[in-house]
């Protein structure tokens, strides 16, 4: 009887000592800026944070991945000071998070890139998508050589999954026979690795190293997507609960800056 | 008056140690209160997907696709299975076959070096595996495997998972075919047995049980294993098709928890429904732990020194008489088909039936040997098992070594990473593992060791105690995921510490409390009651006692185990990716709410976020192996050193 008591003590006891601990942690976060989220804006971050800790004294900012889903929530909870988001708010987390202010930082394209061995450099939009729903088994299917295709995606509420979903698959589902990977660069190994794969990445992943195909004619590339002729494109965020103020704000001030959209260019995506 | 002074004194003496061994009593306790905790928190969260789905549905359904709402956790299950099996195809003959070659064949002065190399396997950290998975089994599986369009796949995973099972199978096997009593051997020989027969008919036998107890804890290590199979598996949602078809990607329960936790909005069906997977994933183990413990605890019966529960054991003969008749069928049918499968899935149908017939056509051939013959061929196959296993080991580290160890330099390591990790150095991770380690340790030993003398010397067995024990177990048994998921839930969210070092701290403790909890219980048990008598018959109290005498005398097995499991917490990822580490820091932070990075993570970041940077890769994995393994060099070292000095 006495350890049943002593297991409820032990608990007690817990409880309080860390919810103390947890208490103390927003005096603590005064000069760390912690920013998660989208792995497609993870480098773009990773950059924007070596310059701005660079050109300011008094702020540390920390990156975590995890994906948009993870950035919005982690803003709108406050477990992160800023979000990151390869995609706009839906309208159902508008209204879950009704404070979450939403700072659109650049443009990116999702481009689709495909194995040395597939024999495709351009796809139509209905050709992706019978690939990524199963019509087309066969790289022969849609113009290529004899060879199995092997469908790489990203894992479920990726923020680069949600925009090929909502803009290729039009209502049709994944294949389930698809692989999952859980980041950009894993996609950018696994179809440089398979030669008769295909995947997509952010358009700050494409390189000499990845066989990007044509869309509906239109290529992959910076131009297109600020043209707005490139199909699959989609808008880069930051969110922050409330309007950006203090470090926060001046972060993403300089971010929409000259000097921060260079970096935008720099790492391959679209400036505004 | 004098007398009334000594009753006093007595009462008051007795008070002080009443008041401790209730203090050690809350803080045994504290091993169930995190195991309540673990379930309270995952069984809570878990509810609004199981109301929302139907709990059948979730169980059997067949398609997970949940950003369109459907939640079928079938495909994760088989999958979860699957790569298991798969996993003893490669672990149960190289496993048994090296017990077999260290216990019964080799001469004693190689048993105490080849035992120990066996245990380096549990050493590498789990990512490692999965790099080296990522890096040389897939690509091997995808050139080299006829008709695989893939390497991603249920066989890479299977094979991982073999070979980092086969280290409990080895030592708890090795220990079984130990204890089977000399006489047994006498026994058969005397009768004209060679020493093979005696080894295959009489021993393994004998310690069946115990060697049943050694797969099952390998298959309980598999089951809850993350890291390696996330990484190879290629993690389709699907049922293999044909069912053997081992080159098919599938999805484990595990990988599915560490790739869409991160992801998820925190309070969506989606999040709840994983938190369920977390459950299901407890229950499949500790289903799994309990059989073994099962099956440990006849062994125990049978061979212990309980002279009248080996004689019970002993007299239920009958019912085994009838396994022993038909065993041998069983097996061989077993066998059959893992063969055909193995093969099939690796030759393709026409082949496979071609090989697996030569197969059993030379077993048969072995059988009709002479028995002088037949044992020279089975050393001789039993010695290949043995080279095998240690052939991997040696691939395995030679191969990250070779790659890894001309990246090092000065630079390397006290430098901040670059460029999104493509360049520069990995300081902040190895000073966030150390910072890790260190709050672990302040955490874990304080509460293990306090928990453990309360067990070892305080405890009576009761109901309350046998409660204590069986939460020390669960806690053992729960997969380092499910830690994981427990600490982002409880600590980040619940608590609101976010991503920080603490949180990180406090997961990885309660992942190692239930290690040095039952090593201090042990050492203390080990100390002889002469010493005890002797201090109290002097006059010291029970709590004097329990530190002048009974400590002291533990502390070598005290600091080894609680080494061993410092040098585990060191190279987990899962339970500290949700919880502690960031991918990226260019400036560290110095409070405990600070996030940290570690090496762990930072090694599975590079291999799966960012291309090309294969030099930081190996680099990071070097230096995580350098770490890790001499945590355990110094474990064994201080072992020999102490078992040199005091013998009792």
């Amino acid at each position: 009887m006495s350890i049943i008591l002593a297991i409820a003590i032990t608990a007690v006891v817990c409880i309080g000592g860390m919810s103390v601990l947890g208490g103390g942690s927003s005096e603590a976060s005064e000069t760390e800026l912690s920013v998660t989220g989208s792995t497609t804006v993870q480098p773009l971050m990773s950059l924007f944070k070596e310059n701005f800790e660079n050109v300011t004294v008094g702020v540390s900012i920390s990156i975590t991945g995890g994906g948009s889903g993870q950035g919005i929530s982690s803003a709108a909870q406050g477990t992160a000071d800023i979000g990151m988001a390869s995609r706009a708010l839906k309208s159902s987390e508008k209204t879950q998070y009704p404070d979450l202010v939403e700072t659109r930082i650049a443009n990116d394209g999702v481009a689709v890139i495909v194995g040395s061995n597939a024999g495709v450099t351009a796809l139509t939009m209905e050709q992706i998508r019978g690939v990524y729903n199963g019509t087309y088994t066969n790289w022969n299917q849609v113009g290529g050589n004899d060879a199995t295709i092997v469908v790489y995606n990203r894992e479920a509420s990726s923020g680069t999954r949600d925009c090929f979903e909502s803009v290729v698959m039009s209502g049709s589902n994944f294949v389930l026979t698809a692989n999952e990977v859980a980041s950009n660069g894993a996609m950018k190994t696994s179809v440089a690795n398979n030669q008769n794969s295909i995947g997509y990445v952010g358009l700050g992943y494409l390189d000499a190293t990845t066989n990007e195909v044509t869309v509906d004619g239109v290529a992959p590339t910076v131009q297109n997507v600020t043209d707005e002729v490139y199909p699959i494109a989609r808008g880069l965020f930051l969110l922050t609960d409330g309007a950006p103020t203090g470090w926060a704000g001046a972060f993403i001030n300089w971010i929409l800056s000259p000097s921060g959209q260079e970096m935008v260019a720099e790492k391959g995506f679209v400036p505004l | 008056m004098e007398k009334a002074d000594r009753v006093n004194f007595m009462k008051r003496s007795f008070d002080k140690d009443d008041l401790i061994r209730l203090g050690l009593m809350a803080v045994a306790s504290a091993a169930v209160v995190i195991v309540l905790f673990i379930f309270a928190f995952i069984i809570s969260n878990s509810l609004d997907s199981v109301r929302e789905v139907g709990l059948w549905d979730f169980i059997s359904g067949s398609i997970w696709r949940p950003s369109g709402g459907e939640f079928g956790a079938f495909p994760l299950i088989s999958g979860t299975l699957l790569v298991t099996l798969g996993a003893l195809m490669f672990a149960l003959p190289l496993g048994l076959g090296a017990a077999i070659f260290i216990s019964e064949i080799a001469p004693a002065r190689y048993r105490n070096i080849l035992k120990p190399i066996c245990e380096v396997f549990s050493g590498i950290p789990s990512v490692v595996y999965g790099f080296f998975g990522l890096m040389v089994v897939v690509p091997f599986i995808l050139n080299n495997m006829p008709g695989a369009t893939q390497g991603e796949s249920w066989l890479a995973g299977s094979f991982m998972l073999g070979i980092m099972a086969l280290p409990t199978i080895i030592t708890v096997s090795e220990d079984a075919l130990n204890a089977v009593p000399r006489s047994y051997r006498e026994a058969s020989l005397a009768m004209g047995a060679t020493r093979w027969e005696t080894t295959i008919k009489v021993v393994v036998p004998a310690a069946v049980s115990g060697i049943t107890a050694a797969i099952i804890l390998g298959m309980g290590r598999a089951i809850g294993e993350t890291m390696a199979v996330l990484m190879v598996t290629g993690n389709a949602a699907i049922v293999p098709e044909p069912i053997w078809n081992m080159l098919s990607p599938v999805r484990t329960l595990t990988a599915t928890l560490a790739m869409e936790m991160s992801y998820v909005a925190v309070g969506s069906t989606h999040y709840s429904a994983l938190f369920f997977l977390a459950l299901l994933l407890l229950f499949i183990v500790l289903l799994v732990n309990f059989l073994s413990n099962r099956v440990m605890r006849r062994t125990k019966r049978k061979f212990g020194c309980d002279v009248k529960a080996r004689k019970k054991a002993l007299l239920k003969l009958p019912r085994s008489r009838i396994w022993s008749e038909y065993s041998h069928l069983i097996m061989k049918a077993v066998f059959v088909i893992l063969l055909f499968v193995a093969l099939d899935s690796w030759l393709g149908l026409l082949y496979g039936i071609v090989a697996t017939v030569a197969v059993l056509a030379l077993g048969t051939a072995y059988s009709r040997l002479p028995s002088g013959n037949r044992q020279t061929v089975s050393y001789f196959m039993m010695a290949t098992v043995m080279a095998t296993v240690i052939l991997l080991l040696v691939l395995i580290l030679g191969h990250i070594f070779m790659r890894g160890l001309p990246v090092l330099s000065i630079d390397f390591l006290t430098q901040y990473p670059r460029n999104a990790g493509l360049s520069g150095g990995i300081y902040p991770a190895i000073v966030g593992t150390l910072k890790l380690i260190v709050g672990t340790m302040a955490i874990a030993l304080p509460l293990g060791i306090g928990a453990g003398v309360y067990l070892g010397e305080y405890s009576r067995d009761s109901r309350g105690t046998r409660l204590l024990r069986a939460g020390i177990e669960n806690l053992n048994g729960t997969p380092s995921i499910v830690f994981g998921l427990f600490g982002f839930a409880a600590f980040v969210i619940y608590f609101g510490m976010g991503y920080s070092l603490i949180a990180g701290c406090l997961t990885l403790a309660f992942l190692i409390l239930p290690v040095i909890i039952r090593t201090t219980e042990e050492a203390v048990k080990t100390v002889p009651p002469e010493l005890k008598e002797a201090s109290l018959a002097l006059g010291a109290s029970k709590w004097e006692t329990v530190t002048k005498v009974v400590l002291p005398t533990a502390f070598p097995g005290i600091i080894t185990g609680s080494i061993l499991a410092i040098g585990r917490a060191a190279g987990e990822t899962a339970p500290i990716m949700f919880t502690a580490v960031v991918a990226y820091q260019t400036r560290m932070g110095s409070s405990l709410m600070d996030p940290v990075m570690a090496l762990p993570y930072h090694l599975y970041y590079l291999a799966t976020n960012v291309p090309n940077a294969q030099d930081q890769q190996y680099g990071t994995a070097v230096v995580l192996l350098l770490i890790v393994m001499s945590i355990f060099l110094a474990a064994s070292l201080l072992r020999q050193y102490y078992s040199k000095k005091f013998k009792w």
